[in-house]
C-alpha cells in the first residue's frame, strides 16, 4: 500500500513539475507585431537598416505617408515614430509565379509575399481579386496580377484541370485569342509551349501560333512570357520573341547561342527552382516546413496543409540531376547578365504560397546570386520586367510593403525567415489563422430561409436537386464517398458522409455535394442572402466547404473545422468577396488533401439543417 | 493462501528487486555520474553554447529530443548491457536463477531502474533547456516528449539485454560503449539527421534511435515527416529482435555449462 | 527404509561432448542428513549439482528434489544454495541483500535470525565489497538460509578460505544440521567432509568409488603426512617404519604413514636436524595424486610386461 501511495504521490509531483515547464505565450493578435502599434498608416519607422530595393542604407529610417514611402525630408518630426529594433527593412516580396486561388493571396501576405503574378487561374477568381491591388486600405491579403487564361492548344497544358478554358487552335486566331485575354482583363499574355508535338499526352500550339500570338501581345502593348520545360522549347520560344521564360530548364547545360540570344533580346527567366526540385524528389521544401522560422505563427491546420502542400510531386524518380542542371543554367544566365527573377509555382506539388518563395530565394542563393540579388530577383528586378507598377521598391512614392527582419538577409539570404513583422500598405499584419477558420462560427440565432432539415429519409435539397457523392474521381483521383441519411445527425435526421482520401488527383477531395439543380446547368444567385449555416459533426479535423460558381470548375474554398461535438456553422457571404455570389451552382463539404496521412485518410461526418439565409 | 496476501507479497518482490536495483547502479559512481551528466553536458555544449542559432534558434528545442533520446539509451544498454554480462560472469545471475525469484521481476527491475535514470535525465534537460535555452513547448508537448522517451527505453534494455547475455563481463563496457556513440551519431542524435548525406540518412533507418527520436522530434513537428506509426512499428520489430536474440544467447549460456 | 529421501539421483549420466561427466551415479539424502560429496576437481561434483538444481537436463537417468523434478519453482522454494565461486554485486549491503532475497520465500526467516544463524549481525550494514572473503562466504551462506529450506546445497562453501574462516563457516552448517535441514555439501576436503556429513560420497571420474561414514571412507583413504625439513635424503626416508609413500616438495619433505605413531618414532631417532614438523591428514587430492599416480605406475608396469 504504501509503495501505490508513494507512487502517486510521485506523478503528482512529476505531473506538477510538468505544468511548471515554459509554454508558449498566449497568442493575442494585438500582441504579435512585436514593433509598434501603429493603427495608421502613416508614421517613421526608425532605428532600422533599409533595402530600398536598389541600397541599403545602414541605420536610417523609413518615412511612411498614407500608405506610401515617403520622403524624410519636411515634419517627419511630428509624425508618429516606431522603433524597429535594429531591424533591417527589406521591400515586401513578389513571386513572379503562382496559380492563385481561395485563400492563396492571405497565406502568402503571412510569409511576406506582398504581390503575386500569377500565371493562370480561373478568370473569376482573377477578376475578384485584382480589383484591391492599387489601394492603400487595410488589407489581409498580398496583391495580384495574373496573365488570367493561359494560351494553349486544345488538349494542352492547362486544360487538365477540370474546367474549360478558351483555347487556340491555329495562326489565325492568334489577334483574336490575346484580345480575348485582354478585354477579360489579363494584366500579360503567357503561352504554353513545347516543341514536341506530344508531351506527356498533352498537345502543345506550334511554333507558328507561338510566334504569332507573341507578336499579338507586343501589337498590344502586353509582355508575352513563355512556360518552357526543355532546351529547345526554350530556344524557340526565345526566337519567336518570347520576353520572358517562366521556367528554366534542366534537360542540358544550356548552349551559347541560346544564351547570347537571351542577352542580345534581353530576354527575362523566373527559374522556379521550387517546383523542379519537386520534380527531382529533393528534399529541398521538406526544409521549409520544419524551419520553426516560418511556421511558428501557423495554426496546427494551416501547419498541416501547407505540409501538405510541401510534399514533392508524386510517383516521380528522383533526379538530383534535374534540379542540379536547373540551378547550374541559372548560374550561367545569371552570370551572362540574363535577368533572374523569383518564382515559386505554388501551389503545385512541393510548393506552398508565401513560405515557398522563401526556399526559391535559398535556391537562387545557391545558383549564384548575392543575398542582394536575390532580394531583387523578388522585388526590384520583378518591378521592372512585369507592368506592376513601383514594387520591390521603398524609395519615395513607392507602395509601403515591406518586412522587418531581426537578422541581416545579406549574410544570408536565409535570414529573409526571421521575419518581425510584415507591412501592408502601411499597415501591420497581424499574424493570424489564414485559413481563416474563424470565418465560419458557430451561430445561436436560428435561421429562417432555405432549409434542409433532413427529417424524413431522403437526401432532397430545398433546391430542385439530391446532396450526392463528390468525389476527386471526376478527376481521375482515387478518393471515394458514400453519403446516406441518418437519423442521427446533429438534430436527428441528417446526412452522413463518410469517405476516404487517396492520393491520385493533385489535390484530393470527397464528400458531399449539393448541386443547385438537377444538372448543374442553372446558377442561383445567393446574393439576396447574408449566410450559408449547416450543423455538423464527426472526425475531427479540417473539412472544406467549396463554393461552385459558372464557368469555374475550381471552386473557392472555405476551410471550417468539425468536432465531435455538434456545432451549428455559419459563413458570411460578405467576408468571402471573391466568390460570385451571383452565379453559384452548387456546394461541397469535402475532406481535402490535408488528410492525406493513413491516420487521417478515412473520415465520417454529419450534416444537419443547413440552411441559406 | 489466500490471492491477495500472493498478490502483496509479489508486489513486495518488485518493489524490493527494483529498490535493490536501483541503489544498485546508484552506488556505482562510475555508471552514475556518466549516465546523468554526459547527456546534460553534450546538450548545454552543442545546443546551448555552441550552436544555440542553429535551426533557426530551434536548436535548444530539438536538441531537447534528441539528447533526450542519447541520454535514456545510456542507463538502458548499460544497465543491462554491461549490469548482465558481469553479473552473469560472476554467476551471480545463476544464484538468483537457483533461488525461486520470478525472472520477471529482475527484468522489471532492471527496466525500471532504467526509467528511473532516464526520467532524472530528461528532467534535468528539461530544466536546462527552459531555464538557459529559452525552450518553450506546451505543457502537452513536455509531457508527451516525456512519456515518449520513457517508453522508449524499452527497445534498449532489450537490445542491452541481448548483449549482455552474449558478451563478457569484461569486454562489455567497451563494446557497449562502441555501439552506443557511433549509433547516438549516425541517428542523428548529436547534429540533427538533416544535415547529414541522404546516404547517411538512409543508413539512420536502421538504428533504433533514429526512430525514437523522429518519434520525439514529431512532437515538436521537427521529423522529417515520416507518420509516427512507421517509427513505432520499426522500434517495435526491433525491440522483439533483440528479445529474440536474447532468448538464443540465454539458451546457448544455460547449456554450455 | 520408509523415510521418502528429500533429494534422490537414479542412474544419472551427463556428458560433455565426448567428456563424460557422470556416470550412472546414484544417490540419496534424507532430511536431516549431510552428505558430502566427495571428490578431486572435475570429478563432477559441480555437474551433479547443477543437475539437481535445475540449471542442467541429464542425458538419462532420473533427479527429484523434495519430490519435484530438479528446478521445479515449488522446490526451488524450498531449497537454498551456494553455487561455487559466485560473487554478488558488491555495493549493496549485507542487510539488503539478505531483505531481498528472503521476499523470494513464502516463509522466510527474520533478518534477525538469518543474521544471526550467520554469525553477520556486526557486519549488517557493510556493503558486499567491503567485507573479507570468509565473510563474504557467510554472506552466500545467509542467502542459503534466508527462505528457511528444507534442503541446502553448498558447493566447495569452504574453498579458499583460511582455518578460522573455515571454521566458523563448519559451525554455522553443523547448526544447520541441528535443526533438521539437510544438506548435500561438495568439498575437496576430507577434513571437512569428515567434520561435517553423516555420509560421504566419493565421486571420481564421474562415478562413485566409494560411500559410507567419515570413518568407513577415512579407512580406505586413511594414512597422515608427516612433513619436515631435514638434510638426509629420500633414500635414508624411505627406510623408515612404515612409510608408505615419500614425497620432496620444495624443501620439503613429505612422508604418508598408515602407522604415523611408529613412523614419527623412527623419523626422530633417524633424523637430528629436523625442523618444522607437521602432521596433517591426508587430503583427498593428496589421496587422489596419490591413486593415480599408483595407477600410472601400474600402467607402466603392465606395459613393461607386454
Amino acid at each position: 500500500m504504501k509503495f501505490l501511495i508513494y507512487s502517486l504521490v510521485f506523478v503528482a509531483i512529476l505531473t506538477g513539475f510538468i505544468f511548471l515547464l515554459p509554454t508558449p505565450a498566449v497568442e493575442n493578435p494585438h500582441h504579435k507585431t512585436t514593433i509598434g502599434n501603429a493603427t495608421d498608416n502613416t508614421f517613421v519607422l526608425t532605428n532600422v537598416t533599409v533595402f530600398d530595393g536598389q541600397t541599403w542604407h545602414q541605420d536610417s529610417q523609413l518615412v511612411i505617408n498614407n500608405g506610401r514611402i515617403s520622403t524624410d525630408a519636411g515634419s517627419s518630426d511630428e509624425l508618429p515614430r516606431i522603433n524597429g529594433g535594429q531591424g533591417f527593412v527589406i521591400p515586401g516580396l513578389i513571386d513572379a509565379h503562382t496559380h492563385t486561388w481561395g485563400n492563396a493571396l492571405q497565406q502568402a501576405l503571412q510569409f511576406g509575399v506582398t504581390t503575386e503574378i500569377d500565371m493562370f487561374t480561373a478568370l473569376s477568381f482573377a477578376q475578384q481579386a485584382k480589383l484591391t491591388r492599387h489601394s492603400e486600405a487595410k488589407t489581409n491579403q498580398a496583391d495580384f496580377f495574373s496573365a488570367g487564361t493561359l494560351v494553349t492548344s486544345p488538349g494542352g497544358h492547362g486544360t487538365q484541370y477540370g474546367f474549360p478554358i478558351p483555347t487556340i487552335n491555329s495562326v489565325d486566331e492568334a489577334d483574336e485569342f490575346v484580345q480575348a485575354r485582354i478585354d477579360e482583363g489579363s494584366d500579360f499574355i503567357k503561352i504554353v509551349y513545347n516543341h514536341e508535338p506530344d508531351y506527356h499526352g498533352l498537345t502543345t500550339i506550334s511554333k507558328q501560333t507561338l510566334a504569332a500570338v507573341i507578336k499579338a501581345s507586343h501589337a498590344r502593348q502586353k509582355l508575352a512570357v513563355v512556360h518552357i520545360s526543355n532546351h529547345q522549347s526554350a530556344v524557340d520560344a526565345v526566337t519567336a520573341g518570347a520576353d520572358g521564360l517562366v521556367h528554366t530548364f534542366g534537360d542540358r547545360i544550356i548552349s551559347d547561342e541560346l544564351l547570347t540570344a537571351m542577352r542580345e533580346k534581353q530576354v527575362f527567366v523566373i527559374p522556379t527552382l521550387s517546383v523542379i526540385a519537386s520534380m527531382a524528389q529533393s528534399d529541398h521544401s521538406a526544409a521549409l516546413s520544419v524551419d520553426k522560422n516560418l511556421t511558428r505563427k501557423l495554426s496546427t491546420s494551416m501547419l498541416a496543409e501547407i505540409k501538405n502542400g510541401l510534399k514533392p510531386f508524386h510517383g516521380l524518380p528522383s533526379r538530383p540531376d534535374l534540379l542540379a542542371t536547373a540551378i547550374e543554367n541559372t548560374r550561367i544566365m545569371h552570370e551572362h547578365g540574363i535577368i533572374i527573377l523569383a518564382g515559386s509555382d505554388a501551389p503545385n506539388p512541393g510548393t506552398a504560397h508565401g513560405i515557398s518563395l522563401h526556399g526559391e530565394l535559398e535556391l537562387l542563393q545557391q545558383a549564384g546570386l548575392s543575398p542582394t540579388e536575390v532580394l531583387q530577383a523578388a522585388g526590384y528586378l520583378t518591378a521592372q520586367a512585369f507592368p506592376i507598377g513601383r514594387r520591390g521598391d521603398l524609395s519615395p512614392g513607392a507602395k509601403a510593403d515591406f518586412i522587418v527582419l531581426s537578422a541581416d538577409p545579406r549574410e544570408h539570404i536565409k535570414n529573409t525567415r526571421t521575419i518581425v513583422s510584415i507591412w501592408k500598405n502601411g499597415y501591420p499584419i497581424t499574424s493570424e489563422d489564414t485559413t481563416n477558420t474563424d470565418s465560419i462560427e458557430p451561430i445561436d440565432e436560428q435561421p429562417n430561409t432555405l432549409i434542409s432539415h433532413f427529417n424524413q429519409d431522403s437526401l432532397k435539397s430545398f433546391f430542385d436537386s439530391d446532396y450526392k457523392v463528390t468525389s476527386d474521381q471526376m478527376m481521375q483521383g482515387n478518393s471515394t464517398a458514400a453519403v446516406s441519411w441518418t437519423s442521427n445527425a446533429c438534430d436527428g435526421g441528417g446526412i452522413a458522409v463518410k469517405g476516404h482520401i487517396k492520393s491520385g488527383f493533385n489535390y484530393p477531395w470527397s464528400g458531399v455535394f449539393l448541386p443547385f439543380s438537377a444538372n448543374m446547368n442553372k446558377t442561383r444567385s445567393l446574393t439576396a442572402y447574408q449566410a450559408i449555416e449547416f450543423e455538423a459533426a464527426g472526425d475531427v479535423g479540417v473539412y472544406q466547404l467549396m463554393v461552385f460558381t459558372v464557368n469555374n470548375m475550381q471552386p473557392v474554398q472555405i476551410p471550417f473545422k468539425i468536432t465531435e461535438q455538434c456545432r451549428l456553422l455559419a459563413v458570411t457571404l460578405s467576408d468571402h468577396p471573391s466568390v460570385n455570389w451571383d452565379a453559384v451552382t452548387g456546394l461541397a463539404w469535402v475532406a481535402d488533401g490535408s488528410r492525406l496521412k493513413p491516420e487521417l485518410a478515412s473520415f465520417a461526418f454529419s450534416l444537419d439543417n443547413v440552411v441559406i439565409r | 493462501m489466500n490471492t491477495s496476501a500472493n498478490w502483496q507479497r509479489s508486489l513486495n518482490i518488485y518493489y524490493l528487486e527494483a529498490k535493490t536495483e536501483f541503489l544498485k547502479a546508484f552506488r556505482m559512481p562510475a555508471f552514475t555520474i556518466p549516465s546523468l551528466l554526459f547527456p546534460l553536458m553534450f546538450y548545454v555544449f552543442f545546443a546551448l553554447i555552441f550552436n544555440r542559432q542553429g535551426m533557426n534558434g530551434q536548436m535548444p528545442a530539438y536538441m531537447i529530443a534528441t539528447y533526450g533520446v542519447f541520454g535514456i539509451i545510456g542507463p538502458a544498454l548499460f544497465g543491462f548491457g554491461v549490469g548482465v554480462a558481469i553479473e552473469k560472469d560472476q554467476g551471480w545471475l545463476a544464484v538468483k536463477q537457483c533461488s525461486p525469484m520470478p525472472i520477471s521481476a529482475y527484468f522489471m527491475a532492471r527496466i525500471l531502474t532504467a526509467m528511473q535514470f532516464a526520467l532524472l535525465i530528461i528532467l534535468s534537460l528539461f530544466i536546462t533547456g527552459a531555464l538557459f535555452g529559452d525552450v518553450v513547448l506546451t505543457t502537452g508537448q513536455w509531457a508527451a516528449t516525456l512519456l515518449v522517451l520513457l517508453i522508449g527505453t524499452l527497445p534498449f534494455c532489450a537490445l542491452g539485454l541481448w548483449l549482455g547475455l552474449a558478451l563478457k563481463g569484461q569486454s562489455a563496457p567497451a563494446v557497449v560503449n562502441l555501439i552506443y556513440l557511433p549509433m547516438s551519431f549516425l541517428s542523428g542524435l548529436w547534429i540533427p539527421i538533416e544535415l547529414f548525406s541522404s546516404v547517411l540518412q538512409s543508413f539512420a533507418w536502421l538504428l533504433p534511435p533514429f526512430h525514437l527520436a523522429q518519434l520525439v522530434l514529431k512532437i515538436q513537428g521537427l521529423d522529417l515527416g515520416h507518420p509516427w506509426f512507421i517509427h513505432a512499428g520499426i522500434l517495435t520489430a526491433m525491440s522483439l529482435l533483440f528479445l529474440l536474440l536474447a532468448r538464443r544467447s540465454f539458451k546457448r549460456i544455460s547449456e554450455a555449462k | 527404509m520408509s523415510i521418502a529421501a528429500i533429494i534422490e539421483a537414479k542412474k544419472v549420466s551427463k556428458s560433455f561432448g565426448q567428456f563424460k561427466a557422470l556416470d550412472r551415479v546414484s544417490l540419496q539424502i534424507q532430511a536431516g542428513e549431510i552428505l558430502a560429496l566427495l571428490g578431486a576437481n572435475g570429478a563432477g561434483k559441480t555437474t551433479l549439482i547443477n543437475l539437481l538444481l535445475g540449471r542442467m537436463r541429464s542425458d538419462s537417468g532420473s533427479l527429484s528434489v523434495l519430490n519435484y523434478p530438479a528446478g521445479h519453482i515449488k522446490a526451488r522454494k524450498r531449497i537454498g544454495t551456494i553455487l561455487q565461486s559466485a560473487q554478488m554485486p558488491g555495493t549493496l549491503k549485507v542487510a539488503e541483500h539478505i531483505e531481498l532475497f528472503s521476499s523470494y520465500y513464502d516463509q522466510p526467516l527474520s533478518l534477525q535470525e538469518t543474521l544471526e544463524k550467520s554469525q553477520l549481525t556486526q557486519l549488517k550494514d557493510k556493503r558486499f565489497d567491503q567485507l573479507s572473503g570468509g565473510q563474504k562466504q557467510r554472506v552466500f551462506f545467509a542467502l542459503a538460509i534466508c527462505g528457511n529450506p528444507e534442503v541446502v546445497f553448498l558447493d566447495e562453501p569452504t574453498v579458499g578460505l583460511d582455518v578460522d574462516t573455515r571454521r566458523q563457516l563448519w559451525r554455522c552448517i553443523r547448526d544447520l544440521k541441528d535443526q533438521g535441514t539437510a544438506v548435500l555439501l561438495t568439498t575437496h576436503y576430507l577434513e571437512e567432509a569428515d567434520m561435517l556429513a553423516d555420509r560421504i560420497v566419493l565421486l571420481s571420474d564421474g562415478r562413485i568409488t566409494a560411500e559410507g561414514s567419515p570413518e568407513q571412507i577415512k579407512k580406505r583413504l586413511g594414512g597422515k603426512i608427516i612433513r619436515f625439513k631435514s638434510n638426509l635424503t629420500a633414500a635414508h626416508l624411505s627406510q623408515l617404519t612404515a612409510v608408505d609413500d615419500y614425497q620432496a616438495k620444495g624443501n620439503y619433505h613429505e612422508l604418508l604413514s598408515q602407522q604415523t605413531e611408529a613412523t614419527l618414532r623412527s623419523l626422530l631417532n633417524v633424523c637430528t636436524d629436523i625442523q618444522d614438523l607437521t602432521i596433517s591428514q591426508v587430503t583427498l587430492e593428496d589421496a587422489f595424486i596419490n591413486l593415480s599416480e599408483h595407477q600410472t605406475h601400474e600402467k607402466i608396469e603392465q606395459e613393461k610386461s607386454a
